[in-house]
């Protein structure tokens, strides 16, 4: 058998699964989200704490079911303090690791769009 | 063959490869969590047909994750031996035929268009817990047009949910469809039209993961590997043409230089790898059903799944075509389903010392098959290259560290777990060639070992008397009749294990 719980590297195992968010949502009364960030450390997203910038987040919380997973790309500000805005943030690692603790984050926009690059840039 | 998706499953739960769930399943990670298991214990297919919030549509998992599976997908008995459903596969891969238009299709049996579109409405299931989003095209192929000329590329390539009407996906400059898009649309300024196809026929499905190569259309060698021609249905907003009876088709359209983020997804090497990216961004224009839609799902991770059984039969015919039409005395070929398609192993009839690395090369030169290789290992002709036993067995005798070991600096693909992080965004990697055959001008007598099993090592009047013997003694292997059918052979080589000569199921 492979990969039971117990035989996850011992490097992975402070990034746990999580709560299910219906459940954060009942407990805390407030919406919750997460982003993926393009980085293995926490460093550049906590370079951008209590300003307005431009995140893409995914809705975890909706009150339709069916939309959780949807990908909004916002106007927020978000704190590693997880009191300190409306809603709850978690924050994933490039390749989906769950950061161990939970931030927040307040929404003020949601944009219209996609992102728009360069030809011949970002190909994979 | 089988009319459709729907007609495959019944023959599946007919032979005893299929179960129904009718209890409730959650498309976030119960679903795919059930699929995975189902792998790792080779379980019967998964029919899942009460999804949480999506009352009448369907999940399959496991469509085509084992060789009994992949025998019955093309008319086989679900027992016949790997290397008969090897042989099948690779003759029809010959014989491609040509596609019929229909007018109608059941596909096409619901239609969104324009502000009804809502991806969120589809099942898609979230498979893996990590990953960047909901993948619908998990067990599906995207349908896209050359710019320059009338080539249709079908391709297996993933595709996840963005927003309602959005999916972002991975697209390699080197896959056809990259080939289409960075080669064509993109530099061209226009929007590549694309026909997401979900639920086809296995086969019809299946042949969209092979890469068959730029210009080559894939449903030619579906309705080879079918014996008829599949039937193709125009699509709702575009001029693609799709299978009638698919259960879902997505349509739309790639605008140039435009990405979404996408990513990460736990792939088919075992790994969740490439990291989450800006990636080419399908706007979908319309979606197409049929009543009551099966989606299926192939969770991709450690070997067997879908991947690893379309890599030893179809893949695995379309390389051993490529070596042959080179010159290269390849007596058989194996894309082992235990090690997800990153080791090849061929073995040959050796006219020259290094036909090992022109092996290699031949591989790792074709557009078929360079990138997901990682390793080639070539053994001498009485190897069985389907018995890992004996490979393994080979590869620890018979392969010289230095003398038998071939580097090449190359593209790689990305989704590889052994590459850095910058190996993958460069798309760079080095492949390797293990020779483990004997040198051609070693003395018979003086430097080439003699083996030591059963088959070789004793003469066929000892071999008899103890074959003939064997249940006598209290063993319960019919080695009498194992004799009897091999007795025949003037080699014993190529055997599925040591202790048995080949095809001794008949």
């Amino acid at each position: 058998m492979y990969e039971k719980p117990s035989r996850r590297l011992e490097v992975h195992k402070p990034f746990t699964y999580g709560d299910d968010a219906y459940a954060i949502k009942e407990r805390e009364g407030r919406e919750v989200y997460d982003m993926i960030i393009e980085a293995d450390d926490i460093g550049p997203i906590l370079a951008k704490v209590d300003q307005k910038e431009t995140h893409v987040v995914r809705l975890l919380s909706p009150e339709n079911r069916r939309m959780k997973y949807c990908t909004r790309m916002v106007t927020a500000k978000v704190s590693s303090d997880p009191a300190k805005y409306r809603d709850r943030l978690h924050i994933r690692f490039q390749r989906g690791l769950l950061h161990p603790k939970p931030w927040s984050i307040e929404i003020t926009k949601i944009q219209e769009g996609m992102l728009v690059v360069p030809q011949g840039t970002t190909r994979t | 063959m089988y009319r459709d998706l729907r007609g495959y499953l019944d023959a599946l739960e007919k032979f005893g490869e299929l179960i129904r769930i009718q209890e409730e399943v959650d498309w976030d990670l119960e679903a795919g969590a059930i699929t995975r298991l189902g792998y790792q214990l080779n379980a019967k297919a998964s029919l899942m047909e009460n999804i949480k919030d999506y009352p009448g549509q369907r999940f399959i998992g496991g469509v085509f994750s084992n060789y009994r599976r992949a025998a019955i997908a093309i008319g086989l008995d679900p027992d016949a031996d790997l290397s008969k459903i090897q042989a099948v596969y690779y003759e029809r891969r010959k014989h491609p035929i040509k596609p019929i238009v229909v007018g109608d299709g059941p596909c096409q049996e619901n239609i969104l268009t324009e502000k009804d579109v809502n991806l969120f409405d589809l099942a898609a299931p979230y498979v893996h817990d990590g990953d960047g989003g909901r993948y619908l095209t998990t067990w599906a192929f995207v349908a896209t047009p050359s710019y320059q000329t009338d080539w249709i590329n079908w391709g297996m390539y993933r595709q996840m949910i963005h927003n309602e009407r959005t999916m972002g996906g991975l697209c390699m400059p080197f896959q056809d469809i990259g080939v289409q898009y960075y080669g064509g649309w993109e530099p061209a300024g226009k929007p590549m039209p694309f026909a997401t196809v979900i639920g086809g026929e296995v086969l019809t499905t299946a042949v969209a993961a092979c890469p068959y190569g730029v210009g080559v259309s894939e449903v030619e060698y579906a309705g080879g590997l079918l014996l008829e021609p599949v039937e193709l249905v125009k699509c709702v907003t575009s001029d693609l043409l799709v299978p009638a009876n698919a259960e879902i088709v997505i349509e739309g359209y790639v605008s140039p230089k435009e990405r979404c983020y996408e990513g990460p997804f736990g792939e088919f090497t075992g790994y969740r790898t490439a990291p989450r990216m800006p990636r080419v961004a399908y706007h979908v224009t319309s979606i197409s059903y049929r009543d009551n839609p099966i989606i299926p799902i192939a969770n991709m991770g450690v070997p067997i799944d879908e991947n690893d059984i379309v890599a030893n039969t179809l893949w695995r015919a379309d390389i051993l075509e490529v070596l042959r039409s080179n010159g290269l005395p390849v007596v058989d070929l194996s894309c082992p389903a235990e090690l997800v398609n990153h080791v090849y192993v061929v073995s040959v009839k050796k006219p020259y010392d290094a036909v090992a690395p022109k092996i290699a090369e031949a591989i790792l030169g074709t557009k078929n098959s360079g990138s997901s290789v990682n390793q080639i290992i070539v053994v001498d002709e009485d190897v069985d290259v389907n018995d890992l036993k004996q490979v393994f067995h080979v590869l620890a005798t018979k392969w010289h560290p230095r003398r038998g070991t071939y580097f090449y600096d190359t593209v790689a693909l990305p989704l590889n777990p052994s590459l850095s992080l910058e190996e993958r965004l460069m798309m760079k990697g080095t492949k390797v060639c293990f020779d483990c055959t004997w040198p051609n001008n070693w003395s018979p007598t003086a430097e080439l070992p003699v083996r030591s099993s059963f088959w070789d090592i004793y003469p066929e009047r000892v071999m008899e008397n103890v074959c003939k013997k064997w249940q006598a003694f209290g063993h319960k292997e019919d080695m009498a009749s194992v004799w009897n059918q091999g007795k025949d052979l003037i080699a014993w080589g190529g055997s599925a294990e040591f202790n048995k000569p080949v095809r001794w199921k008949g």
